[in-house]
This record gives C-alpha cells, sequence and structure tokens, in this order.
C-alpha cells in the first residue's frame, strides 16, 4: 500500500514535472515568436515582413499604445508598398487610439500619394500643430497646396522651410516627425 | 528643396525674377541641385522673353543631365496645348500643371 502510494506520488511528480518543462518550454515558444514577430514588426527593410511582423502581433491583445504603434508600423510599411488605402486604413486606426505628428503625417504623404490633397493638407495642418518646430512638415503641406492651386499659401510654407532649414535636401520625407 | 519649390511656384505666378534668385541660390547650396536648377531657370527666363539666356541654361542643364533634352520636349509640348487652350481632357492647363505637380 505505502509502495503503491509513493509509485503514485512519483508519478504525480513526474508528470507535474514534465507538465512544467511542457509549458516552459511552449512559454519560450510563443516568447520567441512574439520577439520574432517584434523584430518583424519594426524593422523596416523588407516591407511585406514587416507587414507580416505586425499583422502577428496584432492578433495578440496588445495595450492600446502598443496596438497604436503597431498600426503605426504597418501603416508606414503598406504606404512603403505602395498600398495607400491600407496604409490609410492603419493610420487611421493608430490616429483614433493614440495621435501623434508622425502618424499623421504618415497619413497625409498616403493622401498625397493619391493626390487627396483636400485630405493631405488636414493631416499636415494636425502634424505642424503637434510639432510647428519641424520644416519637412511646412514642405510636405507646401507640396500639397501647390498640387492644389493654393499657390501664395505654399509660398508661404516653402518660406518657412527656407527660414528654418534652408539646406532641407530631397528624401526627408516622414523622417523626424517621430522625434 | 525649399528653395527649389518656392522657384516653381513663383514660375506659377509669373515671378520669375523671384524664381530665378531661388534658383540661383539652390544652386550655390547644394551642387546636386545644379541642373535641375538651371532648367527652371531656363523657364522663367523664357517666360520673360529672355530666349538668349534661356537657351544657354537648357544647354548647360542638358550637358548636366541628357535626360532633360527630352524633358525639355515635353515642357514645349505642353506648353502648345495650353497656348492653343487645346485642354478640354486634361486636368487643369498642361504647363501650369507641371510646375505645380513637378515634372522632375
Amino acid at each position: 500500500m505505502v509502495s503503491r502510494c509513493t509509485s503514485t506520488r512519483r508519478k504525480g511528480i513526474a508528470f507535474v514535472t514534465y507538465a512544467g518543462i511542457l509549458v516552459a518550454f511552449c512559454a519560450s515558444i510563443t516568447v520567441s515568436v512574439v520577439a520574432d514577430a517584434v523584430q518583424d514588426c519594426q524593422q523596416k527593410k523588407d516591407l511585406k515582413l514587416q507587414v507580416q511582423g505586425c499583422t502577428q502581433l496584432l492578433s495578440r491583445s496588445l495595450a492600446p499604445a502598443g496596438q497604436a504603434a503597431v498600426y503605426q508600423y504597418r501603416g508606414s510599411a503598406y504606404l512603403g508598398l505602395g498600398q495607400y488605402d491600407s496604409a490609410i486604413d492603419d493610420l487611421t486606426k493608430s490616429i483614433n487610439i493614440q495621435a501623434d505628428a508622425l502618424t499623421y503625417t504618415l497619413r497625409g504623404g498616403a493622401y498625397e500619394a493619391k493626390h487627396r490633397y483636400d485630405l493631405a493638407i488636414p493631416d499636415f495642418n494636425a502634424a505642424i500643430q503637434l510639432k510647428p518646430d519641424l520644416a519637412e512638415l511646412y514642405l510636405y503641406r507646401g507640396v500639397c497646396l501647390l498640387a492644389k492651386g493654393d499657390t501664395s499659401d505654399s509660398i508661404a510654407d516653402f518660406k518657412v522651410v527656407i527660414n528654418k532649414k534652408p539646406e532641407l535636401p530631397d528624401g526627408l520625407l516622414h523622417e523626424g516627425a517621430g522625434e | 528643396m525649399g528653395y527649389y519649390m518656392r522657384a516653381r511656384a513663383s514660375e506659377l505666378l509669373n515671378q520669375n525674377v523671384a524664381a530665378i534668385a531661388d534658383l540661383n541660390k539652390l544652386m550655390s547650396l547644394d551642387p546636386k541641385w545644379k541642373a535641375v536648377a538651371l532648367f527652371y531657370r531656363a523657364l522663367a527666363n523664357e517666360a520673360q522673353g529672355r530666349n538668349d539666356l534661356a537657351e544657354s541654361d537648357f544647354t548647360s542643364a542638358i550637358a548636366l543631365d541628357s535626360t532633360l533634352a527630352m524633358e525639355r520636349r515635353w515642357v514645349e509640348y505642353l506648353k502648345s496645348i495650353q497656348a492653343d487652350g487645346d485642354d478640354a481632357n486634361w486636368l487643369g492647363k498642361p504647363y501650369d500643371l507641371y510646375l505645380r505637380m513637378g515634372g522632375l
């Protein structure tokens, strides 16, 4: 009786140990999968991989700030891939959770790419309100104003760019707004 | 970049002296913009009727970047459509659109 009890207890201990190892193993895989997804979502070299990583993260329950960041990353990737409607969807979700200058700038860029200057300009306005010292934002808004036909207003924006950052080179799109 | 964009806007408003000043500044700030700046300065000079200066700028621009020869023909085509008023199928006046949207 005693030996059977001991044997059962040993089996119980073995089971608990095995289960513990299994849980730890599964948890480590999960942690590893999440870590990979985070890395994929944050990198910018492979935009399709970035979309995959962010999509994987969005399938998990995230805190609102994390969700806003992931939507922003994925929106930025869609923008780079030329999938402007998907970019706008994601960036809008991000803005609805937590608005910041970079997200408005990115969405403004997506609207600009679709030649929707009427929608891009309010986004650059919002970004400028949040980051009034950033010369690039006046450049983006000025480009949209010029394209839309508001030539005098565009000149006012380009004057701000020249005063703030006369040497501003091409190809700086969207950098800096998230600082 | 600010000078380049303002020059385009100024040309659109026929403020060609201001445009030329901005393009000169652009060239002095960054040599990589020189061909483009010369090209737009040529357009500004042309708009002012200073065809000899325009021709000289076009020649210098194309010497720096041969693709600008095709760009010049494209601009001439747009200007001719605009001058003829034959732009019913366009979103706006073709040469003005070029300056607004940026051909280069």
